[in-house]
């Protein structure tokens, strides 16, 4: 194998935890999502302030990374 | 690559299983299933932009200076941006209305606009696909 495709692999290898990284914050909102829904069913509620506060709390987190131009890219 | 962000978004899908019962809980879900996206989104975006240099060092410490072979389109990143400039407020009108004691069907308007919104963004991270 050439050193350029070695680099290239190497490139994609160095990508993998962040890729497995995102992977898991997806699951762990959704996880958390879900069962604070599911709660919300069982004890015939609506979102309790602190929830809807946490939700948007993580959103506005998310949302200033998206539109902030001075993130490096590949942090 | 393509396939595994395909995968990070179907659990979004599998997260809509649970049955809201009332326009609060929907609201609730919808903004959950929102930051699953704009996670994938964030990811999407930090990676290096597609035509930069990146440094690849060898656990030999041999460096070299190469095109990112995965990276992001700027212009996907602002067509993100852009979904995401729409869905926010719309999201965040759905929530006040459902939090508005007697919404009624103010509440159900607010959620559908809301889910159109939502859907958007979901639409265009469903396709990303790493260069």
């Amino acid at each position: 194998m050439n050193p350029a495709a070695i680099m290239y692999a190497l490139q994609i290898l160095n990508a993998i935890p962040q890729l497995i990284a995102t992977g898991q914050n997806v699951m762990g909102i959704v996880n958390q999502g879900t069962v604070a829904l599911q709660n919300m069913i069982a004890e015939k509620r609506d979102p309790s302030p602190a929830e809807w506060d946490a939700i948007n709390a993580q959103i506005a987190g998310l949302r200033a990374n998206l539109h902030n131009p001075d993130v490096s890219p590949g942090a | 690559m393509k396939l595994f962000l395909a995968v990070v978004l179907s659990l979004v899908l599998v997260a809509c299983a649970t049955a809201p019962t009332d326009p609060a809980q929907a609201v609730y879900q919808m903004k959950s299933n929102y930051a699953a996206a704009l996670t994938v989104a964030v990811a999407y975006k930090n990676l290096p932009p597609c035509g930069a240099n990146v440094t690849v060092t060898t656990t030999d410490n041999v460096t070299r200076t190469q095109r990112a072979i995965l990276c992001s389109d700027q212009k996907i990143v602002a067509q993100l941006q852009h979904a995401d400039d729409v869905a926010w407020p719309a999201l965040q009108a759905a929530e006040n209305t459902a939090r508005t004691p007697g919404a009624g069907a103010n509440a159900q308007t607010a959620i559908v606009a809301a889910r159109q919104a939502v859907q958007a963004l979901l639409a265009i991270t469903a396709t990303l696909q790493v260069k």
